[in-house]
């Protein structure tokens, strides 16, 4: 009797999983498609001619390093930011001992919940105010504000031995010097996971990198392969806009199928999302 | 008294080190999460463009209660709620038991299948998605029509493209709760299954007596973090329908996106940002509150 629900499970969940894993492979197959083959019924299921075409057409883009420079500028810069500060954070909460340290860790999870979308609005006006509308600043700033990171580096620091710490202590040590030659060392595990995270996290977004930019000056590659042949509701070259896909989803992928460790231990860890 | 705030100030000032470690944390936090939070609340009280500010009270609100487009909105959001938020919470948990009964490699395949829509940018994906469910040449109905089924205008009609916001959301909506189905399972001890065998317990009873009750706070977790977040339901309207067709598909987040970015009504936007945070903390409230009572047998 059970046997018959497993196999019927394990039927529906393949099934699943292959419809899940066909959109991305349709990405790959529409990149390599050119001109109305994107239109044929029956469609190809392997492409028959495979052309780069329209991946040069996107390449070819008098912007295309202008979009990969911001995009490297961006990501880098959230990514430091974002994992030095979940560190600092994560550490003072884990091992040491100050006045309010339950009201600030709670009040900081709390903001956790707070939607993103209901400080868009102030935060766009705010870096408007700041003079940082269309800057790199204006986009990476915001991942300062990493509470999910500071948990994350706080429940695994909370698992090394406090005892590390002391005796660097009656070494000598400083403050800093504890954090950064007995702490920072032996947390690579944690680093790797929270850059991973930041990497894919920054790399990918899309609304608030959209709303900052304005001009080619900023723009990054997720925005603008977005606006490259796709509007509201239509795709105009369906080779282009696939090809423009496939240039955000390669790194993305290729960092997953490296690193897929780090991402479920780091759910599971912190429930971030990823 | 006196010496109570001295004592305080000296602990304070004996562990400066650790506010120090604090201080970039705190100052992003207050910066870019609680500033906004209050400043959003404060302006859905003004008539504000990028250039000016007019206090109208409750202006905005009126204003908002009194469009067709506001109720669409918040019409289409407790659709996505309520057909999404079951979906979210159950399927996961039928993969993750099945799955479990696998070996390891099959396992991780399934882990990394169903992860994989979640790492993958979701406005990337809406473009794949737009040409899948293109009515005429898309892949969608192609093989709707290989099971005898007649085509569906997925984006060109209210339900098609409701059912098609779905859909896609689905995709990567499943990826975490299904690793922390996972692991919530793997953290049963095996002993409590062979216990209950030996008392002659079967599948079902096992499921409902053992597993269910030891993965509640999982599923209490994914349940009121789903609802908030389904709630706040956009990335795969923004792109793909943009909200139609004929506002069929938009939501409250995509009102606040249109009316605040689009028409640069930043107040009246603020209105729908306000209405979403109370709406979180409604949810919030009701569901910590109401399910602990029933966690506590």
């Amino acid at each position: 009797m059970s046997k018959i629900f497993f196999v019927l499970g394990l039927v529906f969940i393949s099934v699943l999983a292959v419809a899940f894993l066909f959109p991305s492979y349709w990405v790959f197959l529409g990149s390599l498609m050119t001109g109305i083959t994107h239109m044929k019924i029956p469609p190809q299921f392997w492409p028959r001619s495979p052309s780069l075409k329209s991946y040069a057409t996107i390449l070819s883009q008098g912007n295309f390093p202008r979009w990969v420079l911001n995009t490297m500028v961006v990501t880098i810069c959230s990514t430091a930011l974002s994992v030095s500060v979940a560190c600092l954070s994560g550490y003072a909460f884990a091992k040491k001992e100050f006045p309010l340290k339950n009201l600030i860790f709670w009040s900081a999870m709390a903001t956790m919940m707070i939607p993103f979308y209901v400080t868009l609005i102030p935060l766009f006006l705010t870096m408007k105010n700041l003079g940082l509308y269309n800057t790199y600043p204006g986009i990476f700033l915001p991942s300062l504000a990493t509470a999910g990171g500071m948990f994350l580096a706080r429940q695994y620091i909370s698992t090394l031995p406090s005892e590390l710490i002391d005796s660097a202590k009656i070494d000598g040590a400083s403050e800093l010097q504890v954090f950064f030659y007995i702490i920072a060392p032996i947390c690579k595990p944690l680093i790797g996971a929270l850059c991973i995270f930041s990497f894919v996290g920054s790399f990918r977004d899309y609304l608030w990198p959209l709303v900052m930019t304005s001009t080619e000056k900023t723009r990054t590659l997720a925005v603008a392969v977005t606006t490259l042949s796709a509007r509201p509701g239509g795709l105009q070259d369906i080779g282009v806009a696939m090809a423009g896909a496939a240039l955000v989803m390669i790194p993305i992928y290729i960092i997953f199928f490296s690193f897929q460790k780090y991402f479920v231990s780091g759910i599971t860890l912190g429930g971030i999302k990823g | 008294m006196k010496t109570n705030r001295e004592n305080f100030l000296h602990l304070v000032w004996k562990a400066r080190a650790a506010y120090f470690f604090l201080l970039p944390l705190l100052f992003g936090i207050v910066v870019f999460k609680l500033k906004p939070l209050v400043e959003g609340v404060r302006l859905s009280f003004f008539e504000a463009n990028i250039k000016e500010q007019v206090f109208v009270g409750f202006g905005n609100y009126i204003k908002m209660w009194g469009d067709p487009l506001f109720w669409r909105a918040m019409g289409n959001t407790m659709f996505y709620v309520i057909v999404m938020v079951p979906l979210i919470l159950l399927v996961p948990l039928l993969i993750a038991l099945v799955s479990t009964k696998t070996s390891r490699t099959t396992q991780s395949f399934f882990r990394a299948a169903f992860y994989l829509p979640v790492v993958s940018a979701g406005i990337v994906m809406s473009m794949v998605w737009m040409w899948i469910f293109q009515s005429s040449y898309g892949v969608a109905n192609y093989f709707l029509s290989l099971v005898g089924m007649d085509p569906v205008l997925w984006l060109a009609t209210s339900s098609g493209s409701r059912l098609a916001v779905c859909i896609v959301q689905l995709t990567w909506s499943l990826g975490i709760p299904l690793i922390l189905y996972l692991s919530a399972l793997a953290a049963i001890p095996k002993v409590v299954y062979e216990a209950a065998a030996i008392d002659g317990a079967g599948p079902f009873s096992r499921f409902f007596k053992i597993t269910l009750p030891l993965i509640m706070p999982t599923v209490v977790y994914l349940l009121i973090m789903e609802t908030i977040g389904r709630f706040q339901t956009f990335s795969a309207i923004l792109l793909m329908t943009a909200g139609g067709p004929a506002y069929s598909t938009t939501s409250i987040v995509h009102r606040l996106y249109q009316v605040g970015f689009v028409s640069y009504r930043f107040g009246e936007a603020s209105a729908y940002g306000t209405l979403l945070l109370v709406i979180t903390f409604i949810v919030a409230f009701f569901q910590f509150r109401y399910l602990n009572k029933k966690l506590e047998f």
